[in-house]
């Protein structure tokens, strides 16, 4: 193995750490959301420190790269994408942070959860799906484009539902608002938090439409299927 | 420099201070200061006639023998001045292999070329030399090729081959430190390529100064890196540091072809 191919090999493995990083936030502010222990609300916010530090250090490696050994082909298109990557792994880190900024802001209170359980089976099904979409654009990054092409039609159909479901968060906020006003900014919040889920779907596409072009060249985000 | 970089002593392999050297009264060398760690890559960069390759020469004393210079100043190899009266230089180099610009392999055959130090050292047991040769070649990713052709003419082989052959003589004796005079100069990126790699590995085993005009091959294999230009010493810097962020406007404009 040459030296630019193991310095290639410890890039990969490092962003897929980054990825492994958000996937823990994600998972923690969710858990926040639902059971409501701000302890983990905390812990999760200081941890997007080391989110966007990975960001700096792995973007300070890249140029490094860049200068040192002057990457032509797959290995200079691998690099400048890995520095795109991990500027949107970076916002859905802080969209992590920003779930449970909102979240503290709600209160401790359980009941609200109890009363709108349908509601918040929307937020688990978000937290499951946007999880699975950042599992599989770190899977298309780490083990081949072209191996793992098939991921990309799912990853469209998830941000879907996610986008769906981000929606019905709405209409249910609505409806629970024209029947009881009393509790407006903490229902304008879930509001808030929903559209948190839906931009990290968002940046979760956006990997993967980084890294089909990477692979074929293609902008595919200009094309009819998008 | 040499003092902020918060290196321990120890980790020190060759220390330049304060070294000048002049072709008659021709101050070439300004004041040299600057250090080089064990097992580390070391490149040294800037333009032609800018004092690099004689700076190289410097380390192992190769300039003793040319007329009307001078030098002042110190280069201490683990500690010990080189310039002292009581060095071996038979012994120092031994210690210290060079590579040149220009394939120069004796006229000999591909093991004698190899061979050659260790016999001038006194080495006379055959099993010894010949394990030495293999594992040299071997080292110079060169025996596969030449395996079978070991007694032909040094000669025989390719321009490459005969840089590789000329590595493998330089590391025969084991030295500690290798000395690179444009080592790829003249070859084909296929070759560059492979001595380049070459040159990573070697540094589990020797320190290793490499001049070089070619920023982007200096680049690819350096630990640390310098910068010279008419003789002064611009920057010295890890090479993370000098390729992205030189501190010297000097050597941006030299590493962006900006002169």
């Amino acid at each position: 193995m040459n030296i630019l191919d193991y310095e290639l090999s410890k890039l990969r493995k490092s962003i897929v750490e980054m990825g492994d990083l958000v996937h823990l936030q994600l998972t923690n502010a969710t858990k926040f959301l639902l059971y409501k222990d701000a302890s983990v609300a905390k812990s999760t916010m200081e941890k997007d420190v080391d989110v966007n530090s990975k960001e700096v250090s792995i973007n300070e490696n890249c140029i490094r790269l860049l200068a040192l050994y002057q990457p032509e082909a797959a290995d200079l298109m691998f690099i400048t994408t890995s520095m795109k990557i991990i500027t949107d792994l970076e916002r859905m880190g802080d969209l992590c942070a920003a779930v449970c900024q909102l979240g503290l802001s709600l209160g401790e209170d359980l009941s609200f959860i109890a009363e709108n359980k349908n509601m918040y089976s929307y937020f688990e099904e978000a937290d499951k799906r946007a999880n699975e979409m950042l599992k599989m654009v770190i899977k298309m990054y780490s083990d081949g484009v072209k191996d793992n092409i098939a991921l990309k039609d799912i990853i469209i159909k998830d941000e879907n539902i996610i986008d769906d479901l981000s929606h019905k968060i709405v209409i249910d906020i609505i409806n629970y608002s024209s029947a009881d006003n009393s509790k407006l900014e903490n229902n304008i919040t879930y509001i808030f938090i929903a559209r948190k889920y839906e931009r990290f779907a968002d940046h979760a596409q956006k990997v993967m439409e980084l890294l089909l072009y990477m692979e074929l060249g293609k902008d595919v985000r200009n094309l009819p299927e998008f | 420099m040499a003092d902020n970089n918060g290196t321990i002593k120890n980790d020190i392999k060759i220390e330049v201070k304060n070294l000048n050297f002049y072709y008659g009264n021709y101050n070439l060398l300004k004041n040299i200061n600057l250090f080089f760690k064990k097992n580390s890559v070391c490149t040294i960069i800037g333009p032609s006639g800018c004092g690099k390759s004689t700076f190289l020469r410097t380390l192992n004393r190769m300039n003793d023998y040319t007329e009307d210079t001078k030098l002042t100043g110190e280069v201490l190899i683990d500690g010990k001045n080189i310039y002292n009266r009581s060095v071996d230089v038979v012994e120092l180099r031994r210690n210290i292999g060079m590579v040149f610009q220009t394939p120069n392999p004796f006229p000999k055959s591909i093991f004698d070329n190899v061979a050659f130090g260790l016999k001038i050292h006194g080495i006379k047991n055959k099993e010894f030399i010949a394990e030495r040769v293999e594992k040299c070649l071997k080292y110079a990713a060169l025996f596969d090729e030449v395996k079978d052709t070991l007694y032909k003419p040094a000669f025989s082989l390719s321009g490459g081959q005969q840089q590789r052959l000329c590595i493998a003589r330089a590391i025969a004796t084991n030295p500690s430190v290798l000395l690179m005079d444009e080592p790829t100069a003249y070859l084909d990126p296929m070759s560059t390529g492979i001595i380049l790699d070459l040159i990573t590995s070697f540094k589990k085993y020797y320190t290793v100064v490499v001049v070089s005009h070619n920023i982007q091959q200096a680049a690819r294999v350096a630990d640390y890196s310098g910068f010279f230009l008419s003789g002064e010493l611009i920057e010295f810097d890890n090479a993370g540091d000098f390729f992205t962020r030189p501190k010297d406007k000097r050597t941006e404009n030299y590493i962006t072809s900006r002169f």
